[in-house]
């Protein structure tokens, strides 16, 4: 079978966990015989086209911008289009796969000049990232949203919660919406290096790592792990608490960090690159993912295969993949005691910590495989298809 | 005693800062490179804001590594770096 993949954001142009869902999904696809081509934008110091593992990628140039963000989404969806068609003129696809509104535009225009089906993967959602529509834009890019679910045969969620919100929100028939989840490569943590000589970046001999990973905004929760710092240092002075990552908060953070009086036990990375991170993952004591809203949540995957305890918010996809006392720990959103209590949970008792690694590593290789992915997303193309 | 900071009601109502605001612009605008590179007047131009205004954000991302600067014919012009790129994308996904 033969895919175009449209997806605003492919490595090493990653924003959120799309790009790597399309990495992962697109790699274990071309390994079982299909075809990918990856519609993607271009990315300073990325070629325009070039093989990834065998996954065909296309970066489109923007070629005409707009400063105002909406306008701007229209613009590169136009030149998505131009270069698809040209794509297609010589070899036809089997079926578009477009990932989340930011491609809305293209994907649709192409469903309708190739005539062929649109599978649409719904990632998240305006009104729960925005927590309700606020202002025009929201407005209209939750219309985008609702437009693709419309237009495409069938609609792709990575949990039963996302599954739960679109079917509500956009009015769909229930049977129209397939849960396929979120996968982890679990054999990028299969990682030789010095784990001392590396925390040392962080931390001195003594210390341990409470972790997290996301985008600094406010939907990754990351404000109530820092004003839980405090509480967790009266129990665990040994403990420092590494972020990792950017985002338009980061000034606010840092001051944030500022005003607890312990600034010296929190350090921020920034952006790392993927083998930093996953060194960082390897090196850390605990993974606290404090989101208020997470459709899925692939760091909490990440955690769980890279074997280190999970500390996560008790909400939407990422309660469906953190299981209390089982695999990790939940804890309630946005507050601070319960994220230090979640914490204390783990430092205090390893062996508790240990039980809950094991069962996390076994069920991230039972179910969040990329290959069982993409059978399944395979499914869903031959009935598209038929 | 330390105060620890909080951001009223909810941080999703919160504006966008205006450093980050101006930064999302100019890497919507393309001026990602040296070549695409733009000076405060072309880009107050562009964007409908102060020239005065324009160099005080641009200042404030220059000491934040999110945007540089070239000499072109003797004019300063800026464009947004990997750096600033990256931080810009955190917003959208």
């Amino acid at each position: 079978m033969r895919i175009d993949m449209l997806s605003w954001e492919f490595p090493p142009r990653i924003v959120g966990g799309i790009a790597r869902h399309c990495y992962g999904l697109a790699r274990s696809l071309v390994k079982m015989g299909h075809e990918v081509r990856m519609i993607t934008l271009e990315f300073p110091g990325s070629p325009d086209f070039e093989y990834v593992d065998g996954i065909a990628v296309h970066r489109v140039r923007i070629e005409l911008g707009h400063p105002d963000f909406l306008t701007w989404v229209l613009l590169f969806n136009h030149f998505m289009e131009k270069y698809a068609a040209r794509l297609n003129a010589g070899t036809r696809s089997d079926v578009i796969h477009a990932h989340d509104w930011l491609v809305s535009a293209a994907s649709i225009s192409m469903k309708h000049f190739l005539g062929r089906p649109l599978v649409f993967t719904v990632h998240s959602t305006e009104v729960g990232r925005s927590r309700g529509l606020k202002g025009a834009n929201s407005y209209t890019i939750d219309g985008l949203e609702w437009w693709s679910t419309f237009e495409a045969s069938r609609v792709i969620v990575t949990s039963e919660s996302m599954r739960r919100e679109v079917v509500e929100h956009f009015r769909l028939p229930p049977g129209k919406v397939h849960k396929i989840p979120n996968g982890v490569d679990v054999e990028k943590f299969n990682l030789e290096f010095d784990r001392e000589s590396f925390r040392s970046r962080y931390v001195s001999s003594g210390e341990r790592i409470v972790l997290f990973v996301g985008r600094l905004t406010p939907q990754k929760g990351v404000e109530y792990l820092i004003k839980a710092l405090p509480m967790i240092l009266q129990s665990h002075p040994e403990v420092k608490l590494v972020i990792v990552g950017d985002g338009w908060m980061s000034d606010d953070l840092k001051s944030l960090a500022r005003s607890t009086g312990r600034p010296e036990k929190i350090y921020f990375t920034g952006f790392l690159p993927e083998q930093d991170l996953i060194k960082t993952l390897l090196s850390a004591d605990v993974l606290v993912v404090p989101s208020v809203y997470e459709p899925f949540g692939i760091v909490a995957l990440e955690g769980m295969a890279a074997g280190i305890p999970v500390v996560a918010s008790n909400v939407d996809g990422l309660s469906e993949v953190v299981h209390h006392g089982r695999n990790g720990v939940l804890t309630y959103p946005a507050d601070p005691k319960s994220i230090a209590w979640g914490v204390d949970r783990i430092l205090s008792d390893r062996d508790y910590a240990k039980r809950l690694v094991e069962n996390a590593k076994r069920e991230v290789f039972r179910k969040y495989s990329w290959d069982a992915i993409a059978r399944e997303t395979i499914k869903v193309y031959e009935e598209v298809c038929m | 005693m330390h105060v620890i900071m909080t951001y009223g009601k909810d941080s999703f109502d919160r504006k966008l800062p205006e450093d980050f605001s101006l930064l999302c612009m100019l890497s919507n605008l393309g001026v990602t490179s040296r070549e695409t590179a733009l000076s405060s007047e072309e880009i107050a131009e562009r964007i409908h804001l102060q020239t005065d205004s324009i160099a005080r954000l641009i200042t404030k991302l220059i000491d934040k590594g999110l945007v540089a600067s070239i000499e072109v014919e003797n004019i300063e012009k800026f464009y947004v770096t990997l750096d600033g790129v990256r931080r810009v994308l955190t917003l959208y996904s």
